[in-house]
């Protein structure tokens, strides 16, 4: 049984993956201009061209190219070879893809189902892709973060994912982290859940240390990456988030903690006030708390409470489906939205009415105040951030 | 049907052959390369603008004086602009350049947006069609672009 993932795949950084130099060329050549009639079909610019993106100069391409998202990127790059020179620079560049809906992942309950395709829905194409994935042996789905999928086996070794690329990077064993350690050891059987995971930065891809198969792995992640599981022994966080370069945290009562990952990491309560209309005791055990960033804002929406109490701190109405997909993972999917571009493209109003989707898919659309992007969580019992920076040792920080 | 105070003051634009418009300032100025030579007091004589034609000079200061009225409603200008940018590919690359040359950001965008909108969702034969555009790969190199990245050409 296929059932829409656990999980927002933000493709918006998809080409920060190696950092590319900007190599753009600023020459700007002036073109003889020719006058047309309005009437003409037959389109020129002048003697050597007919073809208007090649005709325009870099700068004023790279305003139409940036509109375009990656299945459009590869579409153009097969038109011509003169498109494809464009494509090419422009991706160098890394003006492109800035303006992305997120997709969705389709995933898959069953392991033995994961090591050939995987299917992606995107918003804006309606469609689903089927990107073909190196073997994975398993490895379940967990999250995503800056265009990287997270994988894991459910035993405590994990590597991240670049699906366009196919570029893997093995991570340090969770088992390396003292508790998890006692857990895996000694008491529970069962497999490990990560709740949400954060990349501080994209990782920097050194060294591909084989192309020959389809499989690249990438030999980048043995010294300078280290993973941060963030779990509290008296705090339960609802959510994480990493905002203008430090890591943030809600509790179940809405408080804001942000944390210094430094050499002794430690948290700080911001002491936030509750949301007018909450009531501890009232809290209902479906209500999750979220952190979302839009617009270079740090928003905490919520969902709307079923009865009357509304919280001031919605920023826009927010849609939510739950499905149960097999205890103990409960998949929560939320989606804040949007603006009036996105309106415009009818993007939520897309989503094919499928049998297979409408089991474990909602989708409803409400009126909406604000600009927003989304957020697509899964909620699982552990939280994790991979950051990838610099050499140092695993460190394990709870709350304090 | 004016649009602006009487008192406005009219500005001379020159095309590139040579036609003369005469424009309102509070109009002309939405172009950010005239607004600077009005502010360094430069516009007493015809503005002679060399990059623009005469009939794409039209067209932008039709675009420029829908958007000087005060009076216009969001929802207004922007069923006015979506009419506004149905044109032959010849009116839009016209558009573009001149919004580039005079500095017009708002309709500079409103082009770009448009054929980004021609060539966004479709496949590549179908931008072929669209733009006119001739398939200079050899079968090899098609076949080998696809097989690439062939989920995006499902």
């Amino acid at each position: 049984m296929e059932i829409w993932g656990n999980l927002l795949f933000n493709v918006r950084n998809f080409f920060n993956y190696n950092a590319l130099p900007s190599s753009i060329s600023s020459k700007k050549r002036k073109r003889p201009f020719a006058i047309m009639g309005n009437k003409k079909k037959k389109f020129k610019v002048d003697a050597n061209t007919n073809d208007m993106l090649v005709a325009l100069l870099p700068k004023v391409r790279e305003l139409i190219i940036q509109k375009f998202d990656i299945v459009d990127y590869h579409r153009l790059s097969a038109v011509c070879k003169s498109w494809r020179s464009i494509a090419t620079t422009t991706k160098q560049s890394q003006c492109f893809s800035l303006w992305q809906l997120p997709w969705l992942v389709l995933s898959s309950n069953k392991f033995d189902l994961l090591d050939a395709h995987h299917g992606f829905f995107s918003l804006f194409h309606e469609k689903i892709f089927n990107l073909e994935w190196p073997k994975i042996h398993g490895a379940q789905f967990c999250g995503s973060s800056l265009g990287w999928l997270m994988m894991a086996d459910g035993i405590g070794d994990n590597f991240i994912l670049h699906p366009f690329s196919r570029l893997q990077i093995q991570l340090p064993s969770l088992t390396t982290i003292p508790s998890l350690f006692h857990r895996v050891e000694h008491r529970q059987p069962g497999p490990i859940y990560i709740r949400k995971v954060v990349l501080s930065s994209p990782p920097i891809v050194t060294s591909v240390t084989s192309t020959a198969s389809d499989i690249e792995v990438v030999d980048s992640a043995a010294g300078n990456c280290f993973v941060v599981a963030l779990y509290g022994r008296s705090v339960h966080f609802e959510d994480i988030i990493w905002y203008n370069r430090q890591l943030y945290a809600v509790d179940f009562d809405y408080d804001l903690i942000v944390f210094d990952l430094g050499l002794y990491p430690s948290g700080t309560r911001l002491n936030l006030p509750y949301p007018t209309g909450y009531d501890r005791k009232y809290r209902k055990g479906g209500q999750f708390i979220y952190l979302v960033e839009s617009c270079g804002e740090l928003l905490m929406p919520q969902q709307p409470p079923p009865a009357e109490s509304q919280s001031s701190l919605t920023a826009g109405s927010v849609e939510t489906a739950v499905s149960m997909v097999g205890l103990p993972i409960i998949i929560t999917c939320l989606i804040v939205v949007f603006g009036r571009s996105l309106q415009t493209q009818n993007a939520m109003q897309v989503l094919p009415d499928d049998g297979r989707l409408a089991d474990s898919f909602r989708i409803k659309r409400y009126s909406l105040v604000t600009d927003f992007s989304y957020i697509f969580l899964s909620f699982y019992v552990l939280f994790l951030i991979y950051r990838v920076v610099t050499v140092n040792p695993k460190y394990h920080a709870s709350s304090g | 049907m004016s649009l602006s105070p009487s008192t406005s003051k009219m500005l001379s634009l020159k095309s590139s052959d040579g036609k003369v418009l005469e424009v309102e300032e509070h109009v002309a100025v939405l172009c950010e390369t005239i607004k600077s030579l009005v502010e360094d007091g430069c516009a007493d004589s015809p503005i002679p603008l060399a990059n623009v034609d005469g009939a794409t000079l039209g067209n932008v200061m039709e675009w420029c004086k829908k958007h000087a009225d005060q009076k216009a409603s969001a929802d207004d200008l922007e069923d006015w602009d979506a009419e506004f940018v149905e044109r032959d590919q010849g009116e839009l690359y016209h558009l573009i350049m001149a919004a580039n040359y005079l500095n017009i950001k708002g309709l500079l965008d409103l082009i770009c947006q448009k054929v980004a909108d021609m060539i966004k969702g479709k496949h590549p034969e179908k931008i072929r069609e669209i733009f006119n555009i001739e398939n200079d790969f050899t079968p090899e190199q098609q076949e080998q672009i696809r097989k690439d990245n062939s989920w995006a050409f499902e």
